[in-house]
């Protein structure tokens, strides 16, 4: 039962940055592991919670000297994902109007992923699916021009 | 000398750590008693205070003890934090005693405004 509660505190603990978690897991799960209630066997929705924020706040903090490059990625990284966050929030509001048909959760799905990758440390998995999810913009935006053409030109397509 | 900044957390793991160096979850503790369980601390909000006051060099890592397995980090309040925590209690105690001056004036005659007022007695 306490096995099951720290491999679900530990699972948890991974969202926090690899050099953090290097130095801090240990204690933090001592910290988790003192706070648990007696039988229980699944971290707390609300310890989830604080240590998703913390991890993100880790993340996102410019804190430091480091090499020009390295804090210029840093940025970048930070950047595409506040901007998918904030997309995400916007897309689960769309939908939830549900002014969105077919396949309308392939874009939440992949923002999810991307934003996931991002938490649990920038890997290739992380680029991959910001690949895909270009690719996917590029292919939804081709398809919105080439609709907004049909209708726009006299005589063609749903315009008639 | 640098500002505490006005978070509540902050300044609780601070005056916790006063009397004696203490570990992450005895910090939970210390701060629940101080408050009378008021302020539960959550483990997103202890340690990103405890990185940001490691940081700024108002705690430090005392020792780490290894008790059934599980690690325990002690952290200390080192002098500089003591400076910063005091200027910050000066601060506020000031603040609450031109509060509650001003209170004696706006309440009707009769009701206590008593220095207690996490109680509710304002």
């Amino acid at each position: 039962m306490t096995d099951t509660l720290e491999s679900g505190y530990r699972s948890i603990l991974r969202m926090l940055p690899r050099g953090y978690r290097a130095e801090h897991a240990e204690e933090m799960l001592t910290v988790l592991m003192d706070g648990a209630r007696a039988g229980q066997q699944r971290p707390k929705p609300r310890e989830v919670l604080s240590l998703a924020t913390f991890a993100l706040r880790l993340r996102l903090a410019v804190d430091g000297p480091r090499e020009s490059g390295r804090l210029a990625g840093d940025i970048a990284r930070r950047a595409i994902l506040a901007y998918l966050i904030a997309d995400f929030g916007l897309l689960m509001q769309y939908d939830a109007y549900g002014a969105r048909i077919g396949f309308w959760f392939i874009p939440g799905l992949l923002q999810l992923a991307v934003i996931i990758a991002f938490l649990r440390g920038w890997s290739w998995s992380g680029r991959a699916l910001c690949i895909t999810y270009a690719g996917y913009i590029i292919h939804n935006t081709t398809w919105h021009w080439f609709f907004q053409w049909r209708r726009t030109v006299p005589g063609r397509g749903t315009a008639a | 000398m640098k500002a505490l900044g006005r978070t509540e957390p902050v300044f609780l793991i601070l005056t916790a750590l006063i009397d004696e160096p203490r570990h992450g979850y005895g910090i939970v503790q210390e701060v629940r008693r101080i408050t009378d369980g008021r302020v539960d601390l959550r483990i997103g909000t202890l340690y990103g205070a405890l990185e940001r006051l490691t940081g700024d060099g108002l705690i430090a890592k005392h020792r780490d003890e290894v008790e059934a397995g599980r690690l325990r980090r002690y952290y200390r309040l080192t002098d500089a934090g003591a400076a910063v925590l005091a200027a910050e209690a000066n601060r506020m105690a000031a603040d609450a005693a031109v509060a509650l001056a001003r209170l004696k004036k706006f309440m009707p005659p009769g009701r206590d405004v008593g220095p207690d007022t996490m109680g509710g007695t304002v």
